[in-house]
C-alpha cells in the first residue's frame, strides 16, 4: 500500500460534512464505544452528553429498525423493541407538541404542568403501540383529558404493559433536543424535571421504557433533579464521551467500510500489523483488539500519520497530539472534529505534500486541526448562538490573560446586554450574574479554562477557531 | 547609585545620544571586566583623525558621568585594538541592542564559561541526558540511579558521570564504596591541564551492579581516595592553555572527557548528574555538554521558579533559546503524597507560564506555531514528569544500601512517568 492509496482511503472514507440531524445513520457509521453501549441499553433512562458527542445520532439510530438490529450484538436487550419518539427534531406534531404549543400548554393560565404534557405524549405513543385509533383531539384537549382523569392514564399503561408482555416485546419512548422546548431556563428546567419524573414513573412497568438524551448543561447544576426518588434515575444515568481509543476505533470503522478497492490498503495495513479483517462482511467490524489495544492503535495510526508532529519527537506524537488539540478545556473531543481534521489533513497532504512518505503530513495535520476548530465553532454555535457574540470582541487577544481584559472587551462591545433577548435558544445559564456568571458558563461548556491564579486560558480547539493568539516569549521569525 | 543591572540601559541610551558622531568610527566593543567596570574598545584604524578622537573623548566623559562606579576611576575609558573579533572571542560576547548594530558587549568572567552559546547535541552514538536542579535535596541523584537501572534493564548500555563535584557522591547503590575506581572526574580535569589525562580513562570507571541484566558504568567525582580534593577542585574550572597559546575553556575540556569516555565504553546513554544551582558551572553543564535532553527538576515553590526564570531569561538575552528549548523537560521532583493531583496541576501551570514567557513561540491570532504548547498538551517540555514521593518510596531505600534487591513494581510506581518519558525520548532505534 502506498501513502497515496492510504490518503485516498482517508479522503473517500471520511465524511466531508457529517450527516445533519434527521437523517438515518448509515450502518457502516454505527460504531458503539463501550460507554455508549451502556447508554443505549434498555435499562438506561437518562443519557447525558455535551454538544457533538452523538446524542441525536443515537436518538436517530434507535428510531430505525434496521440500525437497531445491527446494534443487537453490542447493546444489551435492544432486540424486540418498538421505539417511539417523545420529543426531538423532526418529530410529528401528532407525537409531541412543538415549542409554541408546549409553551401555551404550560402557560400559567392553562393550569397544566409539563408533567401532564409528558404523560399525554406517552398516552399518544401507547395509542400507536397498541394500534388504537389516532386521536382527533387537539393537544389541549388531550392534556386536559389526561390530567383530569389519572385513572384512565394508569389503566392504559397497565394494559399496554400487559399486551407487550404477551407479545414478548418492549416499548421504548425516546426524547432528544430538549433545549428546543423553550428559550428560557426558567421554563426549560421544569420541563426537563417533569420529563425525568415521568421517565422514572415508567420504570415500574416491565415492558415500557423511556430514554432521555440530555445536554450536559441542562442537567449539571440545574434544578431538574429535585423530585422524589430522583436518585433512582440518576444512579443509572450514563454519560456519553469519546476517549482516544473510541475515536480511533471510529476512524477505522469508517476506513474499513469504503468500497473494496479503496479500503484494500487499509485491510492490508491492519493485516500487516497482525490484525486481520473479515473483509467479506456486509459491514466490516473493527476487530476487538483494534478497539481496545492502545499500542496497536498507535502503531496503526503512525502508519497513516507518521511518527512525529514535526522533525522530531519533541514536537509531539500525532496519535496524542491530534486528540489533545481537539479537546476542550474539560478534555472532551468530539468525533465530528476528529474525522473532519483527518479528512482535511489528507486533502491538504495530497495538495501540498503529495510525495510525503506517509498518508498525512504533519503540517497538513495542523491544517486539519485548524479546519476542525472552525467546524467545532460552527457546531457549538448551532446550540449556543450567543457564543459567537461573546467571542467576537475577544478576536486578536492572546491567552492566557487576565479576566479583566475579557470583561472589558465584553463591556466595550456591550455584548452581555444583547444576549438572551433576540435568540430563539437558551441564553447563557448565568447571564444574570454578569461577566463572572457567563465566564462560568463558558468554562462548563469547555471553551474557557480557569488558571489557578485566576487568569483565563482557552484550549486550542476554540482559540484557533475564534481567532485568538497565545502568549509566547519568542517572536515569530518573520517579525524578528 | 548605578548598579550592575543599570549599566546596559545606560550605555544604550548614551550610545544612542552620540549615534551621529560615532557612526563613522565603525563597530565597537563594550568590555566589562571581572569587577563589572566598563571600557569601550574601538577599532584603531577607524579612529584616525582629531574629530574621531574628540568624539570618543566626549563619549568617555559622558560614561564617567552616567556609569558611576562602573567605570575605572582613572586611566582612559577608550582602548584601541586592531582585531575586535579576536577580543570579542576571548570573552562572552553578544549584541548590545537591536537598534545599535555593530556594538557588542563582552563580559569577562572568572571561569571559561561560554554562556552565550549552546553546544549542538553531541553527534556521537550515545544520548546524553543531564539531570539538573535549582537546589539540592530534590531526589535528583536517586532518580538518576533509578533511571540508570530502568534503561539498563531495557538493554541499553549506560554510563553515569557525576559532575556534582562540589558535593560529590553518586548514590552508593550505583557505586558502592568497595567498587570505587582509583580516579574521578576531578583528577582527570586536573591532570588534563598538564597533559596527563589520557592514561586515566581506564582507571576512572567502575562497573555498577545496580542492574543485574544490563550494563551500567559509573564515573565518580573523585576516586577511592579523594586526596586533597579541595585543592584539586580549585583547578577543575581552569581553562587549558595549549602549546600554541590558545585557551580551551573548561566546558570544552569536560566535553572532551565525555567524548573520550564514550569512545572507550560505547554507551547508548550517558546520564550526567549536574550540580544544582544557577552558577556558571551548573549552567555550563546544561548548555555546553551537547546534551540531547536536560531534565530540569522542580519543586513547586518560589525558589525553583525564580531560579529557572533567571536561567531562561539569560538564555533569552543571549539569543540561544531556540538552540536549547527543545531539549528541556520539567520533572516534578518530590510530588507529595497528599493532594498530589492539585500539586502537579499547580506545578504544571507555573511551569507552563515560565516556558511560555521565555521559550515558546508567540502564536498569532487564530494560528498555530512551530514550538508552542497548550497547558494540557502531552509531550510538551513544560508538562511535568511526576515523581510520586509516596510510601512506596521506602522500597527504594535499598537503592541506597549495598544490597541490590530492587522492588521494580514499587520503583515504577514512583518513577514511572520519568521512565516512560525517557523511553520515548531515547528509543532503541536512535
Amino acid at each position: 500500500m502506498t501513502p497515496a492509496m492510504l490518503r485516498r482511503a482517508l479522503i473517500e472514507g471520511l465524511p466531508e460534512v457529517q450527516a445533519q440531524d434527521g437523517t438515518a445513520p448509515a450502518a457502516a457509521q454505527v460504531y458503539v464505544p463501550n460507554a455508549h453501549a451502556r447508554a443505549l441499553a434498555l435499562d438506561c433512562s437518562l443519557v447525558i452528553g455535551a454538544r457533538g458527542v452523538g446524542k441525536t445520532f443515537w436518538w436517530e439510530a434507535l428510531r430505525r429498525g434496521e440500525v437497531r438490529s445491527r446494534l443487537a450484538g453490542t447493546v444489551k436487550s435492544i432486540d424486540n423493541v418498538t421505539v417511539g419518539t417523545g420529543f426531538g427534531i423532526g418529530v410529528s406534531i401528532n407525537d409531541a407538541p412543538d415549542r409554541e404549543t408546549f409553551a401555551r400548554l404550560i402557560a400559567p393560565e392553562s393550569g397544566f404542568t409539563a408533567y401532564d404534557v409528558w404523560r399525554t405524549v406517552c398516552v399518544r405513543w401507547i395509542g400507536r403501540l397498541l394500534d388504537l385509533p389516532r386521536p382527533s383531539q387537539s393537544w389541549r384537549e388531550s392534556v386536559s383529558a389526561v390530567s383530569s382523569d389519572p385513572e384512565i392514564y394508569a389503566c392504559l399503561l397497565e394494559q399496554a404493559n400487559k399486551v407487550l408482555g404477551e407479545q414478548a416485546r418492549h416499548g421504548l419512548l425516546i426524547f432528544d433536543a430538549l433545549d428546543r422546548t423553550s428559550n428560557d431556563w426558567r421554563t426549560t428546567d421544569p420541563i426537563v424535571r417533569d420529563l425525568l419524573r415521568f421517565a422514572l414513573d415508567l420504570r415500574s412497568y416491565q415492558y415500557l421504557h423511556a430514554k432521555v438524551f440530555l445536554r450536559q448543561d441542562q442537567f449539571e447544576g440545574r434544578s431538574v433533579k429535585d423530585f422524589t426518588d430522583a436518585s433512582k434515575l440518576l444512579a443509572t444515568r450514563v454519560e456519553l464521551t469519546w476517549g482516544s481509543l473510541d475515536l480511533n476505533g471510529l476512524l477505522w470503522q469508517y476506513l474499513l467500510n469504503t468500497p473494496a478497492d479503496i479500503s484494500r490498503p487499509i485491510v492490508d495495513l491492519l493485516t500487516e500489523l497482525g490484525c486481520p479483517i473479515n473483509a467479506d462482511a456486509d459491514v466490516r467490524e473493527v476487530p476487538q483488539r483494534l478497539r481496545h489495544d492502545e499500542s496497536l492503535q498507535k502503531a496503526a495510526f503512525a502508519r497513516l500519520a507518521g511518527q512525529y508532529m514535526g522533525r522530531d519527537r519533541r514536537r509531539g506524537i500525532p496519535y496524542t497530539w491530534i486528540v489533545s488539540h481537539l479537546s476542550d478545556s474539560q478534555g472532551r473531543a468530539s468525533p465530528r472534529s476528529f474525522l473532519a481534521a483527518l479528512r482535511h489533513a489528507a486533502v491538504n497532504t495530497s495538495e501540498n505534500h503529495p510525495e510525503h512518505t506517509t498518508a498525512l503530513h504533519y503540517d497538513a495535520i495542523k491544517e486539519g486541526v485548524r479546519a476542525a476548530s472552525g467546524i467545532r465553532v460552527d457546531e457549538m454555535a448551532e446550540d449556543y448562538p450567543w457564543i459567537r457574540h461573546l467571542m467576537q470582541p475577544l478576536r486578536g487577544m492572546s491567552v492566557p490573560c487576565s479576566f479583566d481584559n475579557v470583561a472589558t472587551a465584553w463591556s466595550t462591545a456591550k455584548v452581555l446586554d444583547q444576549l438572551g433577548t433576540s435568540e430563539d435558544r437558551l441564553p447563557p445559564e448565568h447571564l444574570d450574574q454578569g461577566p463572572e456568571g457567563v465566564r462560568e458558563d463558558l468554562e462548563k461548556l469547555g471553551l474557557l479554562q480557569r488558571m489557578r491564579d485566576g487568569r483565563v486560558n482557552m484550549p486550542d480547539l476554540y482559540r484557533v477557531g475564534f481567532g485568538l493568539g497565545r502568549r509566547g516569549g519568542v517572536k515569530p521569525a518573520a517579525r524578528e | 547609585m548605578i548598579t550592575f543591572d543599570d549599566i546596559e540601559p545606560q550605555l544604550v541610551s548614551l550610545l544612542q545620544a552620540h549615534r551621529e558622531s560615532l557612526a563613522p568610527l565603525g563597530p565597537m566593543l563594550i568590555n566589562r571586566d571581572l569587577n563589572g567596570r566598563v571600557r569601550i574598545i574601538a577599532q584603531e584604524d577607524r579612529v584616525t583623525d582629531d574629530a574621531g578622537r574628540a568624539a570618543m573623548d566626549t563619549v568617555a566623559a559622558d560614561m564617567r558621568k552616567k556609569l558611576g562606579a562602573h567605570v575605572a576611576p582613572e586611566g582612559s575609558l577608550i582602548l584601541y585594538e586592531a582585531d575586535l573579533d579576536a577580543v570579542a572571542a576571548s570573552g562572552l560576547s553578544r549584541p548590545l541592542a537591536e537598534d545599535l548594530p555593530g556594538y557588542r558587549i563582552v563580559d569577562r568572567l572568572a571561569t571559561g564559561t561560554r554562556w552565550a552559546t549552546v553546544e549542538e547535541p553531541s553527534d556521537g552514538a550515545a544520548r546524553r541526558i543531564v539531570f539538573f536542579s535549582i537546589k539540592g535535596g530534590v531526589g535528583r541523584s536517586t532518580a538518576l540511579a533509578a533511571c540508570a537501572r530502568h534503561l539498563a534493564q531495557g538493554g541499553r548500555k549506560i554510563l553515569v558521570v557525576d559532575l556534582d563535584l562540589e558535593s560529590p557522591g553518586l548514590s552508593s547503590s550505583l557505586l558502592p564504596d568497595d567498587r570505587c575506581p582509583r580516579y574521578g572526574v576531578t583528577d582527570w580535569m586536573v591532570e588534563d591541564l598538564v597533559g596527563n589525562a589520557d592514561e586515566m580513562i581506564e582507571d576512572m570507571v567502575a562497573v555498577s551492579d545496580l542492574s543485574e541484566l544490563g550494563d551500567i558504568r559509573a564515573v565518580p567525582a573523585h576516586g577511592a581516595k579523594p586526596g586533597d580534593y579541595l585543592l584539586k577542585l580549585g583547578r577543575v574550572w581552569m581553562p587549558k592553555v595549549t602549546a600554541d597559546r590558545a585557551t580551551e575553556p573548561w566546558p570544552r575540556r569536560l566535553n572532551r572527557l565525555i567524548d573520550a569516555l564514550e569512545a572507550r565504553y560505547t554507551p547508548d546513554v550517558v546520564l550526567i548528574d549536574s550540580r544544582s544551582g544557577i552558577d556558571e558551572t551548573a549552567s555550563a553543564v546544561v548548555t555546553d555538554l551537547g546534551a540531547h535532553l536536560v531534565c530540569l527538576f522542580a519543586i513547586h515553590g518560589a525558589q525553583t521558579w525564580t531560579g529557572y526564570r533567571i536561567l531562561f531569561e539569560h538564555w533569552k538575552r543571549a539569543g540561544v533559546v531556540k538552540d536549547i528549548r527543545d531539549r528541556l523537560q520539567i520533572v516534578a521532583g518530590l510530588v507529595p503524597e497528599t493532594d498530589s493531583v492539585a500539586y502537579v496541576d499547580a506545578l504544571r501551570q507555573a511551569s507552563w507560564d515560565l516556558f511560555g514567557e521565555y521559550l515558546y513561540d508567540e502564536v498569532e491570532a487564530g494560528a498555530t506555531a512551530e514550538f508552542s504548547f497548550d497547558l494540557a498538551e502531552p509531550d510538551a517540555p513544560h508538562q511535568p514528569w511526576a515523581i510520586h514521593w509516596n510510601r512506596g518510596f521506602a522500597a527504594l531505600e535499598r537503592l541506597h544500601g549495598n544490597e541490590v534487591v530492587v522492588d521494580d513494581e514499587r520503583v515504577r510506581a514512583v518513577f514511572g512517568e520519568v521512565f516512560d518519558g525517557l523511553d520515548k525520548l531515547t528509543p532503541a532505534e536512535d
